[in-house]
């Protein structure tokens, strides 16, 4: 029926999309009443008998026989004018003529969509023979008007006849004239901040022209839960990325290039391990369970973003605020993100090829002390350690192997033998097309990223591909098929070795072998790097991951359809460690026989939705959509592993788990997780004005308690356009949209393990024989103790939003601000280990909902287009994100939070488990003048200065924190939550070049880096600036002793602010006329510079990344990539 | 609608887990009731030969000192030993997560499915008390009174806000639990890691004759006296016997020989290890000898020895070495004593892995005689036969074995002519080297800067560690004992001496010393009534136990754990000792940390 511009369901399903954004495009042709047959509407004929009906009566009826399909502004015209039509096997074109003649509505077709609108002006159609001769005769001269969508004359626009120099500029009524060729000629109009548009004279001499504004975000089409709607129209706080940004990035992880794009979307990647996925955290810590993952939903099935290559997707959109997660419910708590994959297009076919190549490495990691400088230090470490100076070589614990090599030299930094330069790649081929009742799509693609260690790499491949089949106008069905491959290997973090060895000896032999011996004569001193000595070590494994998702979609009647769709996947897993006995693990306990093991895992799962939608319109003014949601879930996955040693041939790898003699693990594991949803959506806009939104879902999980698995989640948002109010026309020329949005809403989550709320009896996976030869079957209770109280964790979330446009949408603002509270916190409390534990290392654990938190925070994204001129222009994008958030209340019954240290809580907080460091605070050294200042806290110069908690004596006496260090001086030092953090991107582009900066950065929040964890190791890194008598510093203590041992935590704990520049990327496309004669229709070939600089404000932390939060088992890497973007 | 109807009647949230049952069904059944009694053995793994267990058991008396900083708040009470120490953790964690398993399955115990009588279920049920008496007996004497749990908190649920009970109360549940146990549990286990009657009995004599440091000395000596007496007097009948000794092998040595130790005869209760790895941790056992290793890693391999030796372990986690009173006062500083204890309870022979021939540099920085340089000292290492060791290895002491010609490092615990021991060629450390003379302390190297260093250079304990179960350089399959027979010996004797019956504490003290000699030295080993005091018995049980994890309580129920007698013997240990607070250890941190009441629960001091 009628494509009612303002709708939000379903709309990206339609194949129409593009041409309905183009509608104003299409309003021009109306003023030229010319009229475009395309071959349907040539070969269509209709039969039509209406009396008296009104208008919409006869589109239905139109629609109904035919393909046609009528697009026009609801207000523009008059659906309950009476008209009478008799036809037989006319041309649609006739009938048009026959309804509109005489009224104040002009029409257009464009193939199948019949575009209806309100005469702008009277066009005068003149004789047809007429004008063809004056046009043939002398060229023509054509006057005009160029305005904006909201008619508004646009001064000094180009206008310029096409192929020629022949041009004009529109005066300061956006009016011109200009003389062509003829009425083949085409005229292309050009304004800052607004598309080019071409327009064919054609038979008319008078021209009005509508010009768009430039990527016009308020028509852009953003999608929402279960649906989209456009910007315009937008009531929750939803941010869109396209892929133009996402592939900016050489990275294997979409979310990764994700990062610094969205306003509170805090993505950082924890680890330089080949193909690790970034934590993405949206709107900060809220839960303390483990899970804070948001939820991903791919063309509209939940699935695994690591499963895309970045090549594939169109969009990314995330849904941050409640009003627009609610509609999912529990999955949706931690924030939504839907990703629309590249689909085909009726039309020409296309076909893109994206491939990029380049290097990983070039990380920087502090090298250890080597020569007389890593002498003195253990030297001075001896002193400490012993109380006496050491007199030898020997005595420093070096044997003679040892010191033969440090005469001879042979010093080695092991970080820079750990470390190698590996190749990252991605290429992607992407094919699309079809007709209007059958498109189809594929896509292939290749991902390569090889590690900073050797043998950590990991490639996968990725395919995807669909058909779309439209039986009738009523029925449509389709469905998607993935499959991916992925296979990789990984090795031993090295890093934390190479600081725990001499630096000394040679680490390869002459054919470039590893030593696995590096000094000569010392078998005790083993290489760190003996897992890369051929054939030792292995660590493979192998996933495989297959979706196919059908759908089908009916009109039942006028607006009222329904969708259906199936997710299922089928998805699993082999990963194999193999060891001989060359290993850095075997060797270096004397263990010569090999082992293996062997894991595989199984997932299937599939999801049933099924969307009901309604959209109707009562009177003029009101717009109505309804929706009604169902959806199923059932996951379940398997897992058997096995391991042991003793395998006589290590040409079995791990392939040959019957050849292990001693098979010490053999398990099952087995989860099972259901879900079942019904949700319900209103959708109300008045005079497109003020747009209402009601949603609530109810929820039903399998994890949580009887009585308990149900619940509803209820939102409602509104959104109010403030630009479109009459009393803001004064404003028009300058402000294109003010648009306020409220949002409130609760969402849930019961983001637990499954099997949490019952205790039940499991098979312990260790052996135990007591000494037989047989392993006895052990019972165990499960590591969690019954809690039949277990319920949903609840956020409510208020939120408000702010969109402004100013002119000419040149800035483009978006500002949000939201309040959420979650009630109900799920936690694994773990008991007092007085009442046992699942063994002697892991208390029991009590799944509870036992506290509440506060999330506050500003967001803000602003799109400038800076400069804009014909050769050059220059963009700029900024994100900005400030949070709040912490505990308010913990309840444990009770037990006060104060006490609960070992949880790691903490009110007034961060939420997060292990967000909080409650350490040892440290300020300074001792220095030398200090001496008795530092005796009343047991101290000496050189030592570590500590912040101290004072204590009250049982007189109420308070020691002013002057006492001998002790474990009562632990504190809360800090947290890892940053107080804002940005991105910014600007680019340039001047002709065929591009030029692109991102910058992104974090402030404030702590973190505890593992790098400045070596202190006192046997070659520390050389970057410590250590206590000595002549040097007086405060950053790290004198090594050795006892004392410092005791507080040495606290050394690693520092500030993690830095700004980065994430991104330089440089483009070439080829031009125009290469393009032609290559029959290509784009080349563009670009380098890029990825995580090239990195600033920390600690200045502890220099030669280090801190993105990863201070872990450094694989510490984070530089990469140079060249690309290109090649379609046809 | 059909959707809708379709939909809600397939759908279930039901949880389904087919990896587990329902604690009902299991427990109610007898195949899941002793799989549950079988996991209270688990834990207990924790101890016996990991690193956790040794320094709180054995450091920080009259026997041993740290090496460097490691295990340093034990051996000398430094602050080091606080509640945040690893140690305790586990010991605590340990104890408290077998206590529940236990009492989880006296619980289900009262209607478990598949025995045909109550008696026969009792057969199995003993288990778990003796196993919650092991555990409450290691809470009492390293914590002192602390939570005494009798309920299974998987029932009833944990308790947020424990409190503590008396060290007396700790006593009379661990008595109550062990006389069931005694009662109930069969002669003999088909698994030698499976309490049987001897180990409640074992275990019950030590408790009671510990009890005594509570007082009713009277009344808890004569029970520690016939309980142990009802094993020593019934061996056979308890399925156990002391090792006796013959004209070539004492009974001692023959109580640490590799070919009895998984079948033990003096063995009560049990560490069992698999050797096929068929253990908790797999082959991750066994380790308790890298800690007592002197420094072969640099010093060591200068002369040959190797540091990651799979025969003497892996010197690279060093913890204790011998005090001088252990090594000169305990053990006799002679050459060749009737006693084979020393032998036996020490390595002090460390045999080459390689082929070393002495240079000048080494003769001049050890002080060598001249006389020494080029002799080659030969390697010893070569694969072992299976009867040798059980894995094959390669290991030490397999060929060029005779006349000492593979001898690297010797630290004998007697001292040697200067002269004559500079010609000896090989590394020789005594005592002399070792200790400050007319103290009990080790040598300060910086006051002898013209002598190599050589205090790390000790006899290593090696009682976990016959060749035939050593795995790698740090893994042992032996079995540990855990209670021995020998050990009830001492007890009778204690008690005896107690209930001042010196003839027979005389009696069985002689006993336990002849077998620690061959048969012709027998008599050499005599004592008389008149040394049968508490501390002779306190020297007699270091000669025949050091290493097996008692002397820290041996001390502290003589009420010897005390500042003046740590000065006397151990003075490193005696520094910081505090008497009222070092007989217990520090709460753990992470216990604490997680109930509402640690302010009123404390640290226990620390």
């Amino acid at each position: 029926m009628k494509k009612i511009i303002k709708r939000n369901w379903l709309t990206r399903y339609l194949p129409n999309i593009s041409l309905r954004m183009k509608l104003t495009t299409l309003f021009l042709m109306l003023s030229l009443m010319r009229i475009q047959a395309g071959v349907y509407s040539q070969n269509t004929k209709l039969t039509l008998n209406l009396n008296n009906a009104p208008v919409e009566k006869l589109f239905n009826k139109v629609e109904s026989v035919s393909e046609y399909r009528f697009l026009f502004e609801s207000s523009a015209i008059d659906l309950n004018r009476k008209v009478t039509i008799n036809v037989k096997k006319k041309g649609i074109t006739e009938i048009l003529k026959e309804i509109f003649e005489d009224t104040d509505i002009s029409y257009s077709i464009n193939d199948r969509q019949i575009i209806l609108v309100k005469k702008k002006q009277q066009v005068n159609l003149e004789d047809k023979h007429a004008v063809e001769k004056i046009l043939v005769e002398q060229g023509i001269e054509v006057t005009g008007v160029v305005t904006d969508s909201k008619n508004l004359p646009i001064p000094a626009a180009n206008v310029i006849e096409k192929g020629t120099t022949n041009g004009v500029q529109t005066d300061l009524d956006g009016k011109f004239t200009i003389r062509v060729s003829g009425p083949n000629s085409v005229l292309v109009f050009s304004f800052i901040g607004f598309e080019n548009k071409e327009v064919t004279v054609g038979q008319s001499k008078s021209l009005s022209v509508i010009l768009n504004e430039q990527n016009s975000a308020l028509n852009e089409v953003v999608v929402v839960g279960y649906g989209s709607v456009k910007k315009k129209d937008l009531t929750g706080a939803v941010a869109t990325v396209k892929s133009s940004d996402i592939l900016l990035s050489p990275v294997a992880s979409p979310m990764e290039a994700l990062q610094g794009r969205v306003s509170g979307l805090d993505i950082q990647r924890g680890s330089g391990q080949a193909g690790t996925s970034p934590k993405v955290l949206v709107r900060g810590n809220r839960s303390l369970t483990a899970s804070q993952d948001p939820l991903y939903i791919i063309d509209g099935i939940p699935s695994s973003i690591d499963n895309l290559n970045t090549n594939d997707i169109e969009t990314i959109d995330v849904l941050k605020d409640a009003s627009s997660t609610a509609i999912y419910g529990s999955s949706g708590a931690n924030g939504v993100i839907v990703v629309t994959t590249k689909k085909a297009k009726a039309g020409k076919t296309q076909i893109d090829f994206n491939s990029y190549f380049g290097l990983n490495g070039f990380s920087s990691f502090p090298a250890p002390l080597t020569g007389d400088k890593w002498l003195n230090y253990k030297r001075d470490k001896f002193y400490l350690d012993n109380g006496y100076e050491a007199t030898s070589l020997t005595d420093l614990g070096l044997n003679a192997a040892a010191v033969a090599a440090i005469e001879k030299g042979q010093y080695v930094n092991w970080i820079d033998e750990s470390l190698q330069v590996g190749i990252q790649q991605n290429h992607n081929l992407f094919m699309r097309g079809g007709s209007e009742k059958v498109q189809g799509y594929f896509s292939l693609g290749y991902v390569g990223e090889e590690g900073i260690y050797q043998n950590d790499k990991m490639k996968s491949f990725n395919s995807r591909g669909g058909i779309d089949l439209k039986f009738s106008d009523k029925f449509k069905t389709g469905f998607q098929l993935i499959l991916n491959y992925k296979s990789g290997s990984t090795t031993n973090s090295r890093i934390n070795k190479a600081y725990g060895v001499y630096p000394l000896g040679v680490p390869y032999d002459q054919e470039g072998i590893v030593n696995l011996y590096p000094l000569e004569g010392d078998p005790n001193n083993i290489s760190i790097l003996a897992n890369n000595y051929p054939g030792a070590f292995a660590n493979e494994s192998i996933g495989y991951n297959v979706q196919f998702n059908p759908y089908l979609e009916i009109e039942f009647a006028k607006n009222f359809k329904l969708r259906s769709n199936l997710g299922t996947k089928f998805s699993g897993g082999r990963a194999g460690t193999f060891q001989n006995k060359n290993s850095y693990n075997l060797l270096s306990e004397g263990r010569t026989a090999s082992e293996a093991t062997y894991n595989m895992t199984l997932a299937y799962s599939y999801i049933w939705e099924n969307i009901l939608n309604y959209n109707f319109k009562a009177g003029k003014d009101h717009d109505f959509t309804l929706t009604g949601i169902t959806s199923w879930a059932d996951n379940r996955s398997e897992g058997t592993y096995m391991g042991g040693n003793g395998i006589d041939y290590d040409d079995f790898l791990f392939y040959n788990m019957g050849a292990v003699k001693n098979l010490t693990t053999r398990m099952n594991t087995y989860s099972q997780f259901n879900r079942m949803s019904f949700a319900g959506r209103i959708n109300y806009s008045f005079k497109g004005k003020y747009l209402f939104q009601l949603t609530n879902r109810w929820d039903g999980v399998s994890p949580l308690a009887e009585g308990n698995k149900w619940s509803s989640f209820p939102s409602a948002s509104v959104a109010w356009r403030i630009s479109d109010e009459s009393f803001m026309q004064g404003t028009s020329s300058w402000l294109n949209n003010l648009k306020l949005r409220l949002g409130y809403g609760v969402s849930g989550s019961a983001n637990i393990d499954p099997y949490s709320s019952l205790t039940r009896t499991s098979t312990k996976t260790s052996s135990l024989s007591l000494g037989g030869g047989t392993a006895l079957p052990m019972y165990v209770p499960t590591e969690h103790i019954s809690n039949p109280d277990l319920t949903w964790e609840r956020s409510t979330n208020t939120n408000l939003g702010l969109d402004v446009s100013v002119l000419r949408n040149r800035i483009d603002l978006v500002a949000e601000y939201y309040w959420t509270q979650t009630d109900g916190i799920l936690w694994d409390r773990r008991l007092p280990t007085s009442s046992g534990g699942y063994d002697a290392k892991t208390p029991y654990k009590k799944t509870s909902n036992i506290a509440t938190s506060k999330n506050e925070g500003f967001e803000l994204s602003i799109n400038t287009k800076n400069i804009e001129t014909e050769n050059f222009k220059w963009s700029t994008s900024f994100t900005y994100t400030h949070a709040k958030e912490k505990l308010t209340n913990i309840d444990l019954g009770s037990l006060s939070v104060s006490q609960l240290i070992s949880e790691g809580l903490f009110i007034g907080q961060t939420p997060a488990a292990g967000g909080v460091f409650y350490d040892y605070k440290k300020i300074g050294i001792w220095q030398l003048g200090q001496e008795e200042e530092a005796a009343l806290y047991g101290a000496k110069p050189g030592d570590i200065k500590l912040q101290t908690v004072p204590q009250v004596d049982a007189n109420g006496v308070s020691d002013n924190g002057v006492h001998v260090y002790s474990t009562k001086d632990r504190m809360i030092v800090g947290n890892n939550v940053p107080d804002y953090f940005f991105g910014l991107q600007n680019t340039f582009k001047y002709k065929n070049f591009d030029f692109t900066v991102f910058v992104n950065g974090r402030y404030g929040g702590m973190m505890r880096a593992q790098v400045l964890g070596y202190w006192n190791k046997e070659a520390q890194p050389s970057t410590y600036d250590y206590w000595t008598q002549d040097n007086p510093t405060n950053d790290f203590p004198r090594p050795g002793g006892t004392f410092n041992t005791q507080f040495q935590s606290s050394l690693e704990l520092v500030d993690a602010s830095y700004i980065k520049i994430k991104n330089l990327t440089i483009g070439y496309s080829m031009p125009e006329d290469f393009l032609k004669k290559s029959g290509l229709n784009n080349l563009r070939l670009y380098l890029t510079a990825y995580n090239p600089f990195v600033f920390s404000r600690s200045h502890l932390l220099k030669d280090v990344d801190p993105e990863n939060g201070g872990s450094d088992s694989f510490p984070l890497f530089k990469q140079v990539i060249f690309g290109l973007n090649l379609s046809l | 609608m059909v959707f809708l109807v379709g939909f809600i009647q397939s759908c279930s949230l039901d949880e389904k887990n087919l990896t587990t049952v329902s604690l009902d069904k299991s427990y109610g059944e007898r195949a899941g009731f002793e799989g549950l009694i079988n996991s209270c053995y688990e834990n207990l793994y924790f101890l016996h030969g990991k690193v956790d267990y040794i320094a709180p058991t054995e450091a920080g008396t009259d026997s041993w000192e740290n090496v460097s900083t490691s295990g340093i708040g034990y051996a000398q009470y430094t602050s080091q030993l606080n509640p945040d120490d690893g140690n305790i953790k586990v010991i605590w964690g340990t104890s408290y997560a077998t206590i529940n398993l236990c009492n989880t399955a006296i619980y289900y115990s009262k209607d478990v499915k598949g025995y045909s009588s109550a008696d026969e279920m009792n057969v199995k049920l003993a288990e778990a008390y003796f196993l919650r008496a092991f555990c409450n007996f290691i809470l009492v004497e390293q914590f002192g009174g602390v939570v005494l749990r009798t309920k299974s908190s998987i029932i009833e649920g944990a308790d947020n806000a424990p409190v503590r009970s008396s060290e007396k109360e700790f006593y009379d549940l661990i008595i109550e639990d062990l006389k069931f146990a005694c009662t109930h549990l069969p002669i003999q286990q088909t698994l030698q890691g499976r309490a049987a009657k001897k180990a409640a009995y074992g275990l019950l004599a030590k408790v009671y004759l510990q009890r005594t440091r509570l007082g009713d000395v009277a009344e808890y000596s004569k029970l520690a006296l016939d309980t142990a007496e009802e094993l020593i007097n019934n061996a056979a009948k308890y399925n156990t016997a002391l090792y006796l000794s013959d004209n070539t092998a004492s009974g001692f040595k023959k109580l640490w020989d590799g070919n009895n130790n998984k079948k033990n005869t003096e063995f009560l209760f049990t560490q069992g290890i698999d050797p096929g790895g068929l253990n908790p941790e797999g082959f991750n056992r066994g380790r308790t000898r890298q800690y007592y290793l002197p420094d072969l890693a640099t010093r060591g391999a200068e002369w040959g020895a190797g540091a990651t030796s799979i025969l003497y372990g892996r010197a690279n986690s060093r913890m204790l070495k011998p005090s001088k009173y252990l090594l000169t006062e305990v053990f006799s500083p002679v050459p060749s004593p009737a006693d084979t204890r020393f032998a036996e309870t020490f390595t002090f022979k460390f045999y080459a892995a390689a082929n070393k021939t002495i240079t000048q540099a080494m003769a001049t920085a050890y002080k060598k005689d001249a006389s020494v340089v080029g002799y080659t000292i030969k390697n010893t290492l070569a694969q072992a036969l299976p009867s040798v060791n059980f894995y094959s290895q390669k290991i030490e002491e397999q060929i060029n074995m005779n006349n000492n010609e593979g001898l690297s490092v010797f630290t004998p615990n007697w001292n040697i002519d200067p002269v004559a021991k500079s010609k000896m060629p090989m590394l020789v450390v005594d005592p002399s080297d070792l200790f400050e003379p007319g103290t009990n302390k080790y040598k300060d190297p910086a006051m002898y800067p013209n002598d190599p260093n050589l205090i790390n250079m000790f006899p290593a304990m090696r009682k976990f560690s016959a060749a035939l179960y050593c795995q790698s350089n740090q893994y042992w399959l032996g079995d540990i004992p855990i209670i021995r027979l020998g050990e009830i010996y001492l007890v009778a004797a204690e008690a005896a001496i107690l209930s001042d019956n010196q003839t027979k504490a005389l009696a069985y003290v002689n006993t336990l010393r002849k077998r620690a000699a061959i048969t012709s030295r027998e008599n050499e080993m005599l004592v008389t009534s008149a040394d049968m005091n508490i501390d002779f018995i306190l020297k007699e049980r270091a000669r025949e136990l050091s290493g097996e994890h008692t002397r820290w309580t041996d001390l502290k129920r003589t009420g010897r754990l005390n500042k003046t007698y740590l000065d006397q013997t151990n003075p490193i240990a005696g520094a910081n000792f505090v008497n009222e607070k070092h007989t217990v250890r520090p709460i753990p941190r992470s216990f604490l940390d997680a109930i509402s009441n640690s302010k009123e629960f404390g640290t226990n001091g620390y």
